[in-house]
């Protein structure tokens, strides 16, 4: 019997959406990164192009992380107090294609920054670093709309990535990356109807599809990553089979999520080592969520990007 | 214009009338009515008698004028008399001589009666009779006489029975009546039994058609000869106050001593008080109520036979009796003839009861070849697909939003409720259309429906039922925190008060029409069928027959199929029960749908939650579900 | 093309009997649909059914026993090439090899450590599957065998393409029907001959997809079918390709020659790089995972990812039933009980985070589901709400003594009080309405 290759016929692909923006584009950074616009499922190029490989981003916050363990801090020495010095740090030493910045500052149960003094943090890690920015928000629906205006025009024009648009929550954020050409990650609590459903608010708003980065609540190895990893792949299924309201790229949060979980910090000497057990448990989530179909990884500890960066390499064709 | 005679055969009555008239009415007048299933619409042939002789124009041939050489079978109500006439009437056609007009069915909410009862006896029945008098020829004994007789007209080999004191009536009521007489018959299923013999062209033979609704109960008084209603009325079921859902009162009833017995006696109370008023209204007697057919969900008809009903609320959902026996009026207090037959129409299970089938019945769904969708939304929803060949059937917990219940400005429909409230954004201000046009006091089912339809229109909400609180008129305002929309400001009302629409109610609705939508969709589902296969759909329930449809597709409450396909039908558990009453076909029929439809339980199929989710956006996540809502360009519509 | 239920239904008799178990032949229908039947259990299908119905139904991939006893283990019968699809059936079975040149104590001492390679979650054990036995070339395959079969409970895998080596070890350890790795162009049929005479299943060895067909192939035509496949995939890359070629091939094209599991073979020299691989596999249609004896910190992301890639995503996601903390609650927060349903507990959870109000969320277990629905069901009463009260502690936990109880369920509130002691506090019938609620109470942000 002869083995005809099972190659599919696409009807769709995944949208592309490029995020930063350089001097000619009236921006200021000088690498802009280009997520999606694959006609394939991930990583399979027997039947369609990658154009865009996935990307990994690493978080910043603009808090000092207190509670950190000991193998998470290690490698950020004495810049985890300083975002901008920080941001370098991610960018320079650890090869981040682009930074997250969480506002946690913002959190009115915490510091309980102003809006100024978000908007000033995000000015100096614009500066600091080259690469596109995330721009997140704390959480707290009242206070993102107070503060995501606010780091959106110390922005305006660098084409950042602002989060997080949700159901309840999503006229503020799109308004600002409106006026200030930005882009939005749209969020859904793990259901892939929710998330059409604040693609189309967001589109209904006039936020063209390109603009639009997706983000399901994720979960980590261990913890409920089967949902998310299933409703990535069903998302891209749905791209690859021509429904525009599912084809932009998606964001998977993966540091937070893998160090949360008990195997990346609890003393247990049946689970082997410590100082590695947090940063293989955030590379073999971030393995999953890209064989689901994720776009870009937001990644806390450089060893795991490391790890992620060199699977990215062999699943590169030979 | 001239007159003409004609004779009825075989007893020879005669009668005269204009020339013209309908053979279906010339009978009546002469006291021999035939039957007349669809209301003389031509469409049954329960009226098809013999001309024997005369010039007859035929109606249902386009008025073609005959002479009738050789006897020749036509329908009653589709034959005009010439001339004088000799017609033969075969004795299935023939109802017993009442005296009352002959009349179609078209009940209070049935727009359109959907199906004719088919033939067959009625529930109970009253016959006229003219027995043989006893010879030495002859010496059957006085009931296996009646019996003789009335096996012949019955056609069937069913015993008869009755009890003791008819028999010691019997005897007298013969021989006083000369051996022609009335005998009050009740269909018992596996017999029949006579209940009653008197003069011929007594009072006529009435029966109850009563829908036992968890909000509503409804009943309709109904003379059993003819099919004519002669009234009906509905009140709120008594039972409410012991819990608005099923669910409450079985635990009422599991929890408070005597509990059981306060529901029952409650909504026996509701069904009498709506008899007695009736009664009164057609000047009638108890002791004419024959026979009495109940649609109910599983609950309702658990309660009113003080049946446990703990089984229903708990996995697997097992009702006690799907169909109750044939049981007498006297044994659930109801006001009738003490043993007037009394017909449970049968449940599916637990979830799916007697109100269901009777609505599968008269939607006629079970005899069709084309994918039927019945639709009926109640304090529950409930969902039925399918044809002549399988059928398969669902609930799903709705609420009772579209009741008007938990909406401070719903309500149920009734003089003063908006059925209809349109909403102009360039001016600002609110049309409605209300209920007997009294000033507006609340929104209906509807009235609801093409509130949430206008306000997305206008974009006073978005896609997902938010209020947009930018929105910019007074109208959109927060309260305690909460964002409302005033629909009405007070002095629009006849309440004295803003009318308004809270984000948290519009939410419910959204639910409520989600869940519906998404059994819809799961049943599809399940079945690997498309919404596109569906070739006609039933609407039953809340909505009673002026449901706006396209509002009603524009929010995604109901699949999006071209408006010729939809049946607005009223309370079709009403009209079920009414079939009942009449038919002995429809009860058998009923029997089968009840055991041929199979039950999806939804919380079984993961794929219910994922519909509802994708229902919860209006019309609905995945656009292109809703074709001609788009194409008529809604607002904001992104391609 | 799997068929419908309706045209399924077309085929059965339409008497609805009830003498499969369910009361229709529609219901009937629905379940051999879902798997959840068999056509055997109507007794009233003719043979044209039979035939019509089981003709499509013939799975598409094998399924495979490796090994004998208690812990022998199956894999293949996939039917689908995305878990939410349907489900994975069969976890694919973790190998760790060693090497067959190990001095015997350090054999001894791997074939324990491997042995005992379980880890503990929740009530489960996870862990490797399989011991795998690499022929190093020097003879030393049947000793190595011989000792694993006596001090390993695992089923087997011998790796060698030396079919004397592969006999010798077969008389020491033929008996546990261990995974014979492998057949290759060259050593087919004698192969063939070892797996039919242990009965055991053999990999196929191939060094890319095409030879790979006509190892199958050759296999078959000697009437062999307990087969896996490895089609030698020497990169990251190739793995992908590969594997989901012959979970196409199989299922969608019914390409008898690939319906069969598959075996990956992880070698990345970087035991990190490994893991990854691994992960890959697992992800990626493997059947069989061999990898190195990694430290434990590297197996146990891969057992880990393997339970969550074969979970049943039919199964209604459920919260761990137990008090949740939302925001950073004092004894002296408000206490608002739920369902463990996920959806259920999400909702209320996101409304109490709005209301800025740190509380304690109680998750009664009601299987997943929803108030209104564990509530008419029974599961969500004043009984199970005071049980859980009790069990989890909630007088421990908390300085107060109020409850809050959805709306929606108000009427067990007396019943409650009665049982629990405690006051119970009606809430609202929507979540949403939480945050307004609380307001009412005075209970304010901290
Ligand atoms: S046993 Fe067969 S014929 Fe009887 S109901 Fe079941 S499927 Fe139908
Ligand atoms: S045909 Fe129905 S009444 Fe004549």
């Amino acid at each position: 019997m002869e083995l005809a290759i099972p190659v599919e016929q696409w009807s769709g692909a995944v949208g592309t959406v490029t995020l930063g923006a350089t001097a000619e584009q009236g921006g200021t950074r000088r690498r802009t990164l280009t997520l999606g616009g694959e006609s394939t499922l991930p990583f399979l190029r027997l039947e369609g192009a990658i154009p865009n490989p996935p990307a990994l981003a690493m978080e910043v916050l603009d808090a000092s992380p207190e509670k950190w363990p000991e193998p998470l801090r290690a490698p950020f020495g004495n810049v985890l107090d300083d975002p901008a010095a920080w941001a370098v740090k991610c960018v320079e030493e650890f090869g981040a294609d682009a930074i997250v910045l969480r506002l946690v500052s913002a959190d009115p149960q915490g510091q309980d920054a102003s809006p100024e003094q978000c908007a000033e943090t995000v000015r100096r890690v614009l500066q600091a670093v080259s690469v596109p920015l995330i721009i997140w928000g704390c959480g707290d629906n009242d206070k993102d709309n107070l503060v995501m205006p606010a780091c959106s025009q110390a922005a305006a024009g660098e084409r950042c990535l602002l989060g997080t648009a949700v159901q309840e929550n999503y006229k503020t954020i799109t308004a600002c990356a409106l006026a200030d050409g930005h882009l939005v990650i749209s969020e859904a609590p793990l259901d892939i109807s929710i998330q059409k459903q604040v693609n189309i608010l967001l589109t209904e708003q006039g936020l063209p599809l390109d603009r639009i980065v997706m983000y399901q609540v994720t979960g980590a190895l261990g913890y409920g990553v089967e949902y998310a990893y299933s409703i990535l792949e069903r998302t891209r299924l749905a791209a690859l089979t021509g429904d525009k309201m599912l084809s932009m790229p998606m964001l998977s949060v993966v540091g937070s999520e893998a160090w949360k979980a008990k195997e990346s910090w609890l003393d247990e000497p049946k689970w082997g080592a410590l100082e590695r057990r947090g940063i293989l448990w955030e590379a073999a989530t971030a393995a999953l969520f890209l064989h689901a179909g994720s776009h870009l990884l937001v990644m806390w500890h450089p060893e795991a990007l490391r790890l992620v960066r060199a699977m990215l390499t062999a699943l590169q064709p030979a | 214009m001239s007159r003409v005679r004609v004779r009825f055969e075989p007893e020879g009555e005669t009668t005269e009338g204009e020339a013209g008239a309908l053979l279906l009415d010339l009978a009546a007048k002469a006291g021999l009515p035939v039957r007349s299933d669809c209301g003389g619409r031509g469409i049954c042939r329960s009226c098809h008698v013999e001309v024997r002789s005369g010039r007859i124009r035929r109606l249902d041939q386009d008025g073609a004028e005959e002479t009738v050489a050789a006897a020749c079978e036509v329908l009653a109500c589709q034959t005009a008399a010439l001339t004088d006439l000799v017609v033969y009437v075969p004795p299935e056609v023939r109802l017993c001589p009442t005296g009352e007009e002959v009349a179609g069915y078209l009940g209070p909410g049935a727009a359109a009666l959907l199906r004719p009862p088919a033939r067959g006896f009625p529930l109970g029945q009253r016959l006229a009779l003219r027995l043989p008098p006893p010879s030495f020829d002859d010496p059957t004994p006085d009931w296996e006489r009646l019996a003789r007789a009335l096996r012949e007209y019955l056609g069937e080999d069913r015993p008869l029975v009755c009890d003791l004191g008819l028999l010691r009536r019997l005897p007298d009521g013969l021989r006083v009546h000369d051996f022609a007489l009335s005998a009050t018959v009740v269909d018992e299923g596996d017999r029949h039994r006579v209940i009653d013999v008197g003069r011929v062209g007594g009072r006529a033979a009435l029966g109850l058609a009563v829908d036992i609704g968890t909000t509503t109960v409804r009943v309709e008084l109904v003379n059993l000869g003819t099919g004519q209603v002669l009234g009906g009325a509905a009140e709120f079921n008594a039972q409410t106050r012991y819990g608005e859902d099923v669910i409450s009162r079985i635990i009422w009833s599991q929890e408070h001593a005597g509990g059981a017995e306060d529901l029952r006696r409650a909504v026996v109370g509701t069904i009498n008080n709506l008899v007695e008023r009736l009664l009164r209204q057609a000047e009638a007697r108890r002791q004419q109520v024959v026979a009495v057919s109940v649609a109910g969900n599983a609950t309702m008809i658990c309660l009113l036979l003080r049946l446990p009903a703990d089984t229903i609320r708990r996995a697997p959902h097992v009702p006690p009796v799907g169909q109750p026996p044939y049981l007498s009026a006297a044994s659930l207090g109801l006001l009738a003839h003490p043993e007037a037959a009394v017909f449970c129409l049968p449940a599916i299970n637990g979830y799916v009861g007697g109100d269901i089938t009777g609505g599968i019945l008269a939607s006629d769904l079970a005899q069709r070849d084309e994918l039927s969708l019945f639709i009926d939304v109640g304090t529950n929803g409930e969902v039925v697909l399918g044809n002549r060949e399988w059928m398969i059937c669902c609930s799903c917990s709705a609420g009772p939003a579209f009741e008007g219940m938990g909406i401070e400005a719903g309500l149920p429909a009734r003089p003063g409720a908006i059925e209809s409230l349109v909403y102009d954004r360039s001016s600002d201000t609110v049309q409605v259309r209300t209920v007997a046009g009294e000033p507006p006091v609340g929104l209906c089912g509807n009235g609801l429906v093409t509130a949430l339809a206008s306000l997305l229109e206008a974009q006073v909400i978005d896609r997902v039922g938010q209020l947009m609180s930018d929105y910019p008129s007074p109208r959109m305002r927060q309260v305690e925190g909460e964002w409302q929309f005033v629909l009405l400001w007070a002095e629009e009302t006849g309440l004295g008060r803003d009318l308004v629409l809270r984000q948290s109610e519009i939410d419910n609705l959204i639910r409520a029409k989600a869940a519906v939508y998404a059994a819809v969709s799961t049943l599809l589902e399940v079945l690997g069928l498309t919404g596109e296969q569906i070739e006609r759909l039933y609407l039953a329930g809340a909505f009673g027959s002026h449901l706006d449809v396209a509002a009603a597709m524009k929010i995604g409450l109901l699949p999006d199929l071209r408006p010729e396909r939809v049946t607005v039908a009223g309370n079709t558990a009403l009209m079920g029960a009414y079939l009942a009453l009449l038919s002995s076909t429809a009860r058998r029929q009923l029997r089968e749908i009840a055991q041929a439809t199979t039950y999806l339980d939804l919380s079984s199929v993961p794929r219910f939650m994922e519909e509802f989710v994708a229902a919860l956006m209006l019309p609905h996540t995945e656009l292109e579900r809703f074709p001609s809502v788009v194409a008529r360009g809604s607002s904001g519509v992104v391609s | 093309m799997a068929l419908t239920a309706i045209e399924v239904y077309k085929h059965l008799p339409k008497s609805n009997c009830g003498k499969c178990g369910v009361p229709t032949c529609l219901a009937f229908a629905m379940k051999l649909v879902q798997k959840q039947a068999s056509l055997d259990q109507c007794p009233e299908v003719t043979e044209e059914t039979k035939q019509a119905l089981e003709g499509s139904a013939a799975p598409p991939m094998a399924t495979v026993t490796i090994g004998a006893g208690d812990r022998a283990v199956q894999i293949g019968g996939e039917t689908v090439l995305f878990r939410h699809e349907e489900t994975f059936h069969h976890p694919c079975a973790l190998a760790v090899r060693l090497s067959s040149s190990l001095p015997p104590a350090q054999l001894a001492a791997g074939i324990e450590r491997v042995e005992g390679c379980r880890y503990d979650r929740v009530g489960m054990l996870l862990g490797v599957d399989l011991l795998a036995l690499e022929d190093a070339g020097d003879g030393s395959l049947a000793e190595a065998a011989q000792m694993a079969a006596e001090r390993s409970s695992l089923p087997l895998v011998l790796m060698s393409t030396d079919p004397q080596a592969m006999g010798a070890a077969l008389e020491h350890c033929g008996a546990g029907r261990p995974l014979l790795y492998g057949a290759t162009a060259a050593n087919l049929d004698a192969m063939v001959a070892l797996a039919k005479q242990w009965d055991c299943p053999l990999a196929l060895c191939a060094t890319d997809l095409h030879e790979l067909v006509a190892l199958s192939e050759r296999a078959g035509q000697a009437g062999y079918g307990k087969l896996l496949l490895d089609s030698g995939a020497k990169s990251l890359s190739q793995l992908l390709n590969d594997q989901t070629i012959i979970r196409r091939a199989a299922l969608n094209k019914k390409f008898k020659p690939f319906g069969f599991p598959t075996v990956a073979v992880c070698a990345a020299e970087d035991p990190a790089a490994q893991m990854l691989e691994a992960i890959t596999a697992v992800a990626k249609y493997a059947g069989v995972v061999i990898v190195d004896p990694l430290p434990d910190e590297y197996l146990l992301p891969i057992v880990t990812a393997r339970l969550n890639v074969y979970s049943d995503p039919q199964k209604p996601i459920q919260v761990e039933a137990g008090m949740h903390e939302v925001g950073e609650p004092t004894p002296e927060s408000p206490v608002l009980v739920t369902t463990n349903f996920s959806l259920t507990y999400y909702l209320v959870e996101g409304d109490v985070m709005a209301s800025k109000v740190p509380a304690h969320v109680l998750a009664v277990d009601t299987e997943g589901t929803s108030v209104l629905t564990a509530w008419a069901a029974g599961n969500f009463s004043a009984e199970s709400i005071a049980e859980a009260m009790n069990k989890f502690a909630l007088a421990e936990k908390v300085a107060h003594r109020a409850l809050v109880l959805p709306g929606g369920v108000a009427v067990l509130k007396g019943k409650l009080e009665e049982l629990s002691g405690w006051e119970v506090v009606v809430g609202p019938r929507e979540s949403s309405g939480i945050p307004l609620f609380f307001r009412q109470r005075g209970w304010v942000p901290r």
